[in-house]
């Protein structure tokens, strides 16, 4: 294994020195590194510094996955807690930058951590995390939701 | 397999007043389907729950011993949300245009919400449970027609087989409704021998019977000579054009045709 040292740069010009085996978990790296093998400073145009600090704190975390039980177990609780960490619209940013960057294992992380806090959310909570527009006509949403009344009744429904 | 299955639900989020008899009937499908009908008498938690309006917790105890427990699965499916098979292959196409520039908004730095390219909603939208995903219908018309589109559904339904659930019903001769439980099979974190069950579904007409495996996460139920089926995960239940039967019992059995992805009633 290579310990060669990467420079990572963000948008906002904030830069990160990994050692590379770290920097190619991130997979448009990756494929950077395999094109020209000399390159040390990769600029990365579509994340920010703060984003990009906890891609690579995942990723270093990550960086050797064991097969052992109990080395996949002590990862999914560090994976929890690392997820704790971050409210709605930060982990719509890591959803974007591990989609940019290619990281698959935080990609699947983070998605299911949205869809874990975003269940309970009414349609209104939704459209304005995710900056939907609502189409509908008032008869019409009001259409959708008497057919389905149930799947908004809170009553039960607990809350986490 | 679980040793215990706990109910969770509260009489009034059942309709019900407490300390009323339900009868549970169980199907073991490894002995032929044969139908075992138990009554169960409500325990003290029952009532001293519902009084507090919390869940409450019935412990039927039949269900303890292994042999009772069902081996039918229950299979999540949203199938039945009743859209025309004509109308599935337009929304991907309606997607695209309402959505042009997926991540070329990256660029923008600072902390705002920025628009979620749609194959990441699509995979957030493939981790939410079902009751989340039929609330989000009413998010937005692209919303819905993702969340109602075949390929969802289906790629739902193929989660789903992954996640089997016990699934049994009671019955409450008073307010003639019968009511469907389901409960996971598997569950891996929990180290307990408990599962806890969840409401999925009332039938208000409790005279339908449940006679056969659920397929796919449908469940037909018959009634004389009307027959039925519902989706206890969208609690939709559809009823069929009444049978001649002549005076003769109907028996009805639902079936998968994976050939022509259809759902048939034989009866």
């Amino acid at each position: 294994m290579s310990s060669n040292k990467i420079v990572l740069t963000s948008s906002d010009g904030e830069s990160f020195e990994v050692e590379e085996v770290v920097a190619r978990k991130l997979q448009i790296v990756g494929h950077m590194l395999e094109d020209d093998c000399v390159i040390n400073e990769i600029p990365l145009q579509n994340v920010t510094g703060d984003i990009l600090s906890m891609v690579i704190e995942y990723c270093k975390t990550h960086v050797d996955e064991e097969e052992s039980e109990e080395a996949q177990t002590k990862l999914k609780t560090w994976d929890e807690e690392f997820m704790k960490k971050f409210d709605i619209k930060t982990l719509l940013q890591i959803i974007l930058a591990a989609n940019y960057l290619n990281v698959k294992g935080l990609l699947d992380l983070v998605s299911q951590t949205i869809a874990d806090t975003i269940k309970d959310y009414t349609p209104e909570q939704i459209r304005e995390v995710f900056g939907v527009e609502n189409d509908y006509t008032e008869e019409e949403e009001a259409e959708v939701r008497k057919e389905n009344a149930w799947a908004f009744d809170e009553a039960d429904t607990p809350k986490p | 397999m679980k040793e215990q299955v706990e109910i969770q639900a509260s009489p009034s989020s059942l309709g019900l007043k407490s300390r009323e008899t339900l009868y549970l009937t169980i199907r073991h499908e490894e002995s032929g389907g044969k139908c075992a009908h138990l009554m169960k008498e409500p325990d003290e938690s029952y009532q001293r729950d519902g009084e507090e309006g919390n869940n409450s917790l019935l412990n039927p105890d039949m269900l303890a011993a292994d042999d009772d427990v069902v081996k039918t699965f229950l299979i999540f499916s949203i199938k039945l949300q009743g859209c025309g098979s004509s109308s599935h292959d337009s929304p991907p196409a309606a997607m695209e245009d309402s959505q042009p520039s997926p991540s070329s908004n990256l660029n923008d730095a600072g902390n705002s919400t920025k628009n979620i390219p749609f194959d990441l909603t699509l995979e957030i939208l493939s981790k939410l449970p079902a009751k989340s995903l039929i609330r989000f219908q009413a998010v937005s018309k692209l919303w819905f027609s993702i969340i109602r589109s075949k390929d969802f559904t289906d790629s739902f339904l193929t989660r789903s087989k992954t996640r089997p659930r016990l699934l049994f019903t009671f019955k409450h001769f008073d307010s003639r409704k019968r009511f469907i439980f389901s409960a996971p099979e598997h569950d891996n974190n929990d180290k307990s021998s408990t599962v806890v069950a969840r409401h999925d579904m009332t039938i208000s007409d409790l005279v339908y019977y449940i006679r056969s495996r659920p397929v796919n996460g449908f469940v037909c139920c018959t009634r004389g000579d009307s027959i039925a089926v519902c989706n206890p995960t969208t609690r939709q239940i559809v009823k069929f054009p009444d049978v001649k039967s002549n005076g003769r019992d109907v028996y009805a059995r639902l079936g998968y045709d994976p050939v022509q992805d259809q759902y048939k009633v034989l009866c």
